[in-house]
């Protein structure tokens, strides 16, 4: 097993498409790493230039502190889990787990061990004899894990594995290669643009936007301290709310006003904002921050609810405060009439103020 | 609606159907069944002219196995087909690579320049080729003897051994191209992930072409064979203009198709014209399947 060490890698296609820009990120021993961002943003560039499929356009890339910059694919030791799953058509299963194997003049008697090995790991021992125009999309997706298997690699990579795949087999799949990862105790890294797969399969999660990294975290301080604007936006569902505003001191409380309403901003939190008095910022703050019911005296907000969701164990309200839309996810016994004004709360405690202009959180 | 017209209505919709496809099988029937059918009857009599015919059974086919002439046209025309499949495919899939390439500059233009030849048609190339291929003066003359040394007097079309190899050199010039456009689809149609997978699982560039281009491929190549050998057998145009209206020195340029059309419209034996046709027709599906059985095209996929 071993680390992946990106050192300010770049990536720059023909006609100056900047892919990736000055990366840099490493990926612990045995530590499940997802790069998640929307598409686009470079997290597969990112990967490939791991795997060898793409060249660096410059920086460095370490596999177990070898520099793997000018290293083919085959000689780095890693294996990778394909988005189509990229099995080889005329192949039967067990041909497809053990082509890498074969390629590597292993053995019979040990390509057939580590093959049944995989396949039994897997749930898929039934389907050896089997073509992948055979299988269904889910056992595909567990052939596709099993030729990465057998190879024990040093490194996981997967691209989008699961992206295919129906939600019920998606929720499952989750689960099973984060069991897999603790069975195998190697060291994935894993791309997806679904937020909800980086937050429940990664130790860490590195989110991406337009080329750039920005924010490497544990998934919760990158739910609750996001660092910009776009980190905060992109973690969490439904997304955190952004209310564009200003700062104004009066009467020794600090206020968060725009033409709408007002807000009491806590004390902890005047001390970091002093300097944008009178600026424009953003205010950001999540679904499930925003109260429909014991709302503290004097800070409540008459909001019109356009839409009511019911999910049984909370209602999904969206809201209209004048025409600033928000949205609020309210205790279950809340159930507004659709287009009624009811009043909302904000638990100022865990808001954030981002620059208006940079997108930077301040607080 | 009266009685009387909903009746009409109903017969109508009944016979309406029959109607609209009745000129499609009337054609069909007309210059598709029945020609196929009296060929069929025209093979087992002799001809002389339309109007003179005499019944002789299967004695025609009798004839052909024994017919020096026929014998020396099949040889002919199989070196063609052998040659034409195992020279033309390679290069148009080699050609078909090269082209697949990004690196490539000007591919388009390549493509359409390989591929041009075979939008003038065989009369026209055969014409074109017949002056390359002049001693002394053509074109593939001057070039070898400049590159070679090779005598600038080599008969090409009037020298007995090597008229085979000037119509599979024009043929390659004409179909190379064309055969890599299909090659070039199917190159274009397989998965490059599969590309991705092979690479990551350690196979070599060779390795990538074995396992990943040749069966992503198959099917397109599988046609295009039996197209070709087709094609192949067909075999007429060609050598006819080229060798000035003849089967060339000693018959070299005799092909099956070309002594079908001398015994049927130059003798006026229509009869045997029909069994060769016949046969021709039988021999071609013939390696056709077994073309298909070797390349697995029939394999169950499980």
């Amino acid at each position: 097993m071993a680390n992946v060490v990106l050192k300010d890698v770049t990536k720059v296609y023909p006609g100056d498409v900047v892919a990736v820009d000055d990366a840099t990120l490493e990926v612990v021993d045995r530590e499940f790493v997802v790069l998640v961002g929307p598409s686009g943003c470079g997290k597969s560039t990112t990967l490939r230039m791991i795997a060898g499929l793409e060249d660096a356009t410059s920086g460095d890339i370490y596999i177990d502190d070898q520099r793997v910059n000018d290293v083919p694919p085959k000689d780095r030791d890693i294996a990778m889990v394909f988005q189509n799953y990229a099995l080889y058509p005329h192949m039967t299963v067990y041909k497809n787990m053990a082509f890498g194997l074969k390629l590597r003049k292993y053995p019979k008697s040990e390509i057939e061990k580590r093959v049944k090995d995989a396949a039994e790991i897997l749930g898929i021992t039934q389907l050896l004899a089997r073509k992948p125009k055979a299988l269904s999309g889910g056992e595909r997706q567990r052939v596709a894990v099993g030729r990465a298997i057998v190879r024990h690699p040093k490194v996981f990579l997967f691209d989008e594995p699961l992206s295919n795949l129906d939600a019920k087999l998606r929720v499952q799949m989750r689960a099973e290669i984060s069991k897999l990862h603790l069975r195998l105790q190697a060291t994935m890294i894993y791309v997806t643009h679904d937020q909800i797969e980086a937050m429940t399969m990664g130790d860490r999660i590195v989110v991406m936007h337009e080329g750039v990294i920005q924010q490497i975290d544990d998934p919760l301080s990158l739910y609750h301290s996001p660092v910009n604007r776009f980190v905060a936006g992109f973690i969490g569902s439904p997304p955190m709310n952004f209310v564009e505003g200003t700062l104004h001191r009066e009467s020794g409380v600090l206020l968060f006003k725009n033409e709408h309403f007002s807000l009491v901003v806590p004390e902890e939190m005047w001390a970091p904002l002093e300097d944008h008095d009178a600026v424009e910022v953003t205010f950001g703050i999540r679904p499930e921050d925003i109260m429909a019911k014991d709302i503290p005296e004097g800070s409540a907000v008459e909001a019109r609810a356009e839409v009511v969701e019911p999910l049984g164990s909370e209602v999904i309200l969206y809201l209209m405060i004048g025409e600033q839309s928000l949205v609020g996810k309210v205790d279950a016994t809340v159930h507004p009439e659709p287009n009624s004004v009811l009043p909302i709360g904000f638990n100022m405690a865990r808001c954030h103020f981002f620059d208006a202009e940079k997108g930077e959180v301040i607080v | 609606m009266t009685m009387q017209r909903m009746a009409l209505f109903r017969l109508q919709r009944k016979y309406a159907p029959y109607l609209f496809v009745t000129p499609f099988i009337v054609l069909f029937l007309l210059f598709g069944v029945y020609p196929l059918i009296k060929s069929l009857v025209l093979a087992t009599y002799i001809t002389s002219g339309p109007k003179s015919h005499l019944f002789v059974g299967l004695e025609n086919f009798r004839f052909l196995l024994s017919d020096p002439d026929f014998h020396k046209a099949v040889r002919n025309t199989t070196v063609f087909a052998f040659f034409s499949v195992f020279l033309q495919l390679p290069l148009s899939l080699g050609l078909a690579l090269l082209l697949n390439r990004e690196l490539v500059k000007g591919r388009d233009f390549f493509r359409f320049s390989f591929f041009s030849p075979h939008l003038v048609g065989q009369v026209f190339v055969a014409v074109l080729f017949s002056v390359i291929f002049i001693p002394q003066f053509g074109l593939l003359n001057r070039v070898l003897h400049a590159v070679t040394g090779l005598a600038l007097d080599t008969k090409w079309l009037t020298n007995p051994s090597l008229v085979m190899p000037a119509l599979i050199l024009t043929s390659l010039w004409m179909y190379v191209g064309f055969n890599m456009i299909y090659f070039l689809a199917a190159l274009q149609a397989v998965d490059r992930e599969l590309y991705d997978a092979a690479q990551v699982d350690g196979a070599s560039a060779f390795q990538q072409f074995l396992h990943v281009t040749i069966p992503g491929i198959r099917p397109v190549a599988v046609f295009v064979m039996v197209l070709s050998t087709i094609g192949s057998f067909q075999l007429f145009e060609l050598p006819y203009v080229m060798l000035g209206n003849s089967s060339g020195p000693e018959g070299a340029g005799l092909t099956v198709v070309m002594y079908l059309y001398n015994n049927g419209f130059v003798s006026g034996d229509l009869g045997y014209a029909s069994a060769i046709g016949w046969s021709l027709a039988l021999g071609v599906l013939l390696i056709s399947l077994v073309q298909m059985r070797f390349t697995g095209t029939w394999k169950r996929e499980e």
